[in-house]
C-alpha cells in the first residue's frame, strides 16, 4: 500500500508534464523523424518507394546543390562583419550613454522590419537602375556602377549586404545591452592605469562579454547557413542561372516547385546537421568559459 | 615631489546638485590625507576629481608642480583603490597586476619582477593564477592594492578600500596599511566613513560637510581643537555632548543645568549665547572623581555595556546644540524637547537603567561654540579661537 502510494507520488509529476510532452513530440520530434524518413523515400505522398541514400547521393551530384552550398558559405563570411560592427558601434554608443535610446531605435529598426519589405526595398535600390546606382552617378561615382543583381558574381555578395545591414541593429542591441550591465569601475581603473580607449575596448571590455558575442556569432551562422530564403526569394530568385541559389532556395525549388520530396528532405537533415555542428561548438566554448 | 594641491575646487553635477563647494587641500608629498564625512558629503568626488575621472566645474588640481586639471587620468600617474576593487574579472591576479605595466610598456622582465615583489609584499605569491572569483574578499582587497603599489605612482587614491571587509579583516588590513606606508612613503588621499581609521592611519584628516571643507588637521588637533561643532561632533565615539547654552556671571546655563565656570574660561564666553560641549568621556563618575569639579545629577536611560566601559546615556531638560553631526536621528532629538547626552563611565560603576546618577564634570576641557557661527570659541588648551 504505502509502497504503491510511493510509486504514485514518483509518477504525479510526469502527469503534469505529459501534455507538454506530447504536444512537444508532436510539433517537433514528429516533423523531425518525418524529414529524416523522406529523405530515404522518393515519390510523392501515398505512392512512396524506399530509394536508400539515392536522394543523398544525387544532391551531392547535384551542381546547383554545390552552388548552393558554397553560397551558404560564403554568406557565413557576413558573420564576422556583422559582428564586427555592430561590437564597434555598440562600444562607441555606450560612451555616450545619455540618449543612447533613441540611437539605438534607429539601428534596431532594420531588425524589425519584415525580411521580405527590405528584400523588396533593396531590390529596387540595387537593380541596374536603382537608387544606389543613381546616387553613384550623381557623386560622379558612375564608373562604380554595378548590375548588383544581375551579376553572377556579385549576386550573393549583394545578398550578403542586406543581411549585414538587417542583422546589425540586432547584433548592436545584443552587445549594448551586455555593455550596460558590465560595472563602470574596471574602465575607469584602466583609465587609471593608462589604457588608450582601444587597449581599454579589446583587453578589459570585450573579453567581459565574450560569452555574448559567441553566442550572437553561434546565432547569426545558424541564421545565414538556414533563414536566408527570404532575401534570395525576393532580391534574385537564386539567378541569374542558380548563382546565387542557397540550400533554402535549394530545398524550396525541388520540394515545392518541382515536387522532390525526398530530395528537399534530404537536403534538411544535411542543414539540420551543420546547425548542429555549429551548436555543439558553441557549447563547448560556452562551458568552457562557465569553467575559467 | 608629488604634493597634491587641490584650489578653489567646485563641483555641481549636471542634475544641479552641488557635490563640492570651494575646497582647497593642500597634501604634502609622501603625507597620508584622510577624507572624512557624513554619506552624500563629496569624498568619492573629490577623489575621482584629483584622479581625472571627474572634470571640476572651476578650480585646479596640481600633482607635484603640474596643473593637472585638463589631464586624462591615465597621464596623472596616480593609482586607484575603488571601494568595490574593480578587479578585471577576466584575468588572473598576475594579469590584473601587470596589466598597467604593460600598458605603460615596460620591459617584460621588469613587468614580472616588480609583479613578483608586489604579490609577495601582499602575500598573494600563491594566488597568482587565480582570477578574482576565486578569491576571498580581503584577498581581492590585496590584489587592488597590488594592482596601484606595483605602478609606484605619485599617489595613491584609496576610495573606503577597506568597508567591504568585515571588522576582523578590516583590523588586520588597517594594520597591514599601516605598514606598507612604512616601505612606501607616496602621498595618499584615502576616503573613509570609519573614524578609526582616520585618526589611526591618516597623518592629515580634512572633514567634509555637504561639499564644503570643515577643517583640515592633524588628527590630535582635530580632536582636542575641532574648528566647528560639526567637527567636534564628528570626531570621537561616542560624539561630543553639545547643547545650547547661555554665560551670565560666570556661570554656564542650559536649561535646568547650572555650572560654574573657573573665571580664566569664563572671560571668553561671558555674556555670550553659546554651544557648550563636551566629551562623553569627560563626564566623570562624581563617585570617584575629584571632588573639586562641579556635579550634575542626572536619570540614567539607557547603559551601553561595552566591556571595559560603559556608555551612560540620558536626557537634560535643554535644548540640543546645533549644527553638529547628529546621524540619522536629527528630527528626533528636536520633537523631544530634550537634548540627549552620553558620559562614558568604568565598567565597575553599577548604573542601571533609572538610576539618579551623579556625574562630575571636568570644567577644564568644556568646548564653547558661537551659538550662530557654530565656531569654537575656546577649545581646551587653546583659550582662543574666535
Ligand atoms: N554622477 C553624479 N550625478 C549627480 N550627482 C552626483 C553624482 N555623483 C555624486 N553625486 C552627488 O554628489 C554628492 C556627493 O557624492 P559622493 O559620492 O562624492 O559622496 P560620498 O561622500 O563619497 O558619500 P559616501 O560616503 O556615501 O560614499 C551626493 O549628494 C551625490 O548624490
Ligand atoms: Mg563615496
Amino acid at each position: 500500500m504505502n509502497r504503491r502510494r510511493q510509486r504514485w507520488r514518483r509518477l504525479w509529476p510526469y502527469g503534469f508534464a505529459g501534455p507538454a510532452i506530447v504536444a512537444i513530440g508532436f510539433t517537433f520530434l514528429y516533423p523531425l523523424v518525418q524529414v529524416i524518413r523522406y529523405s530515404f523515400y522518393t515519390g510523392s505522398a501515398g505512392d512512396q518507394i524506399y530509394v536508400g541514400t539515392a536522394n543523398y547521393s544525387f544532391v551531392f551530384n547535384d551542381p546547383t546543390f554545390r552552388i548552393s552550398l558554397f553560397n551558404n558559405l560564403k554568406l557565413l563570411a557576413t558573420v564576422p562583419v556583422m559582428t564586427a560592427l555592430a561590437l564597434l558601434i555598440a562600444l562607441m554608443l555606450n560612451d555616450q550613454i545619455r540618449g543612447w535610446r533613441q540611437y539605438r531605435a534607429i539601428v534596431f529598426l532594420p531588425f524589425i522590419l519584415p525580411a521580405a519589405a527590405v528584400g523588396i526595398t533593396f531590390s529596387f535600390l540595387l537593380e541596374r537602375n536603382g537608387g544606389i546606382n543613381t546616387l553613384l552617378s550623381d557623386v560622379g561615382l558612375g564608373f562604380l556602377a554595378q548590375d548588383w543583381l544581375g551579376s553572377p558574381h556579385l549576386a550573393t555578395p549583394s545578398i550578403g549586404a542586406v543581411i549585414i545591414w538587417q542583422q546589425l541593429g540586432f547584433g548592436v542591441v545584443v552587445f549594448s545591452a551586455a555593455l550596460l550591465g558590465l560595472p563602470a569601475e574596471t574602465v575607469e581603473a584602466a583609465q587609471i592605469d593608462g589604457a588608450s580607449w582601444w587597449k581599454i575596448q579589446r583587453r578589459i571590455v570585450i573579453p567581459q562579454i565574450r560569452g555574448i558575442i559567441e553566442f550572437f556569432v553561434t546565432l547569426e551562422a545558424i541564421t545565414v547557413l538556414s533563414q536566408v530564403f527570404t532575401y534570395v526569394y525576393v532580391l534574385t530568385a537564386g539567378g541569374p542561372a542558380d548563382s546565387s541559389s542557397v540550400l533554402e532556395y535549394y530545398i524550396w525549388t525541388n520540394g515545392f516547385a518541382q515536387g522532390s520530396t525526398g530530395i528537399a528532405s534530404a537536403v534538411a537533415v544535411l542543414m539540420l546537421g551543420m546547425a548542429s555542428v555549429l551548436i555543439v561548438i558553441y557549447m563547448r566554448l560556452h562551458t568552457r568559459n562557465v569553467e575559467m | 615631489m608629488s604634493e597634491i594641491s587641490i584650489v578653489g575646487v567646485r563641483k555641481q553635477f549636471s542634475n544641479g546638485s552641488n557635490a563640492l563647494d570651494d575646497v582647497n587641500l593642500r597634501i604634502e608629498d609622501g603625507q597620508f590625507a584622510v577624507l572624512v564625512g557624513p554619506s552624500g558629503c563629496g569624498k568619492t568626488t573629490l577623489l575621482r576629481i584629483i584622479a581625472g575621472l571627474e572634470k571640476p566645474t572651476s578650480g585646479v588640481v596640481k600633482i607635484g608642480d603640474q596643473d593637472v586639471t585638463q589631464l586624462s587620468p591615465g597621464d596623472r600617474d596616480v593609482a586607484m583603490v575603488f571601494q568595490n576593487y574593480a578587479l578585471y574579472p577576466h584575468m588572473t591576479v598576475a594579469e590584473n597586476i601587470r596589466f598597467g605595466l604593460e600598458v605603460r610598456k615596460l620591459p617584460r622582465d621588469e613587468i614580472t619582477r616588480r609583479t613578483l615583489e608586489a604579490a609577495k609584499m601582499l602575500g598573494l605569491s600563491d594566488y597568482l593564477d587565480r582570477k578574482p572569483k576565486q578569491l576571498s574578499g580581503g584577498q581581492r582587497q590585496r590584489v587592488a592594492m597590488g594592482r596601484a603599489i606595483v605602478r609606484r605612482p605619485l599617489a595613491f587614491l584609496m576610495d573606503e578600500p577597506l568597508s567591504n571587509l568585515d571588522a576582523q579583516l578590516r583590523v588586520s588590513m588597517r594594520a597591514e596599511l599601516a605598514r606598507l606606508r612604512t616601505q612606501m612613503p607616496t602621498t595618499t588621499v584615502y576616503v573613509t566613513h570609519d573614524q578609526v581609521e582616520a585618526m589611526t592611519l591618516g597623518d592629515q584628516v580634512a572633514v567634509l560637510r555637504d561639499g564644503v571643507l570643515q577643517q583640515n588637521a592633524s588628527p590630535e588637533e582635530l580632536f582636542e581643537r575641532p574648528a566647528n561643532v560639526f567637527v567636534a561632533t564628528f570626531i570621537g565615539s561616542p560624539s561630543m555632548n553639545v547643547v545650547q547654552a547661555t554665560v551670565r556671571g560666570g556661570q554656564v546655563r542650559a536649561g535646568e543645568l547650572s555650572i560654574q565656570l573657573p573665571p580664566v574660561i569664563a572671560a571668553r564666553v561671558e555674556g555670550r549665547e553659546v554651544i557648550m560641549g563636551i566629551r562623553p568621556g569627560d563626564l566623570l563618575d562624581a563617585r570617584q572623581a575629584d571632588p573639586a569639579l562641579p556635579r550634575i545629577e542626572v536619570t540614567c536611560d539607557v547603559v551601553e555595556y561595552l566591556g571595559t566601559e560603559a556608555n551612560v546615556l540620558f536626557s537634560l531638560d535643554a535644548r540640543q546644540g546645533e549644527g553638529g553631526f547628529s546621524g540619522e536621528d536629527e528630527d528626533s532629538e528636536h520633537s523631544t524637547g530634550r537634548a540627549r547626552l552620553t558620559a562614558r563611565v568604568g565598567r565597575a560603576s553599577g548604573i542601571r537603567p533609572g538610576d539618579r546618577v551623579p556625574l562630575a564634570v571636568d570644567v577644564e576641557r568644556l568646548y564653547f561654540f558661537d551659538a550662530q557661527t557654530h565656531l569654537t570659541i575656546r577649545s581646551p588648551g587653546r583659550p582662543a579661537l574666535v
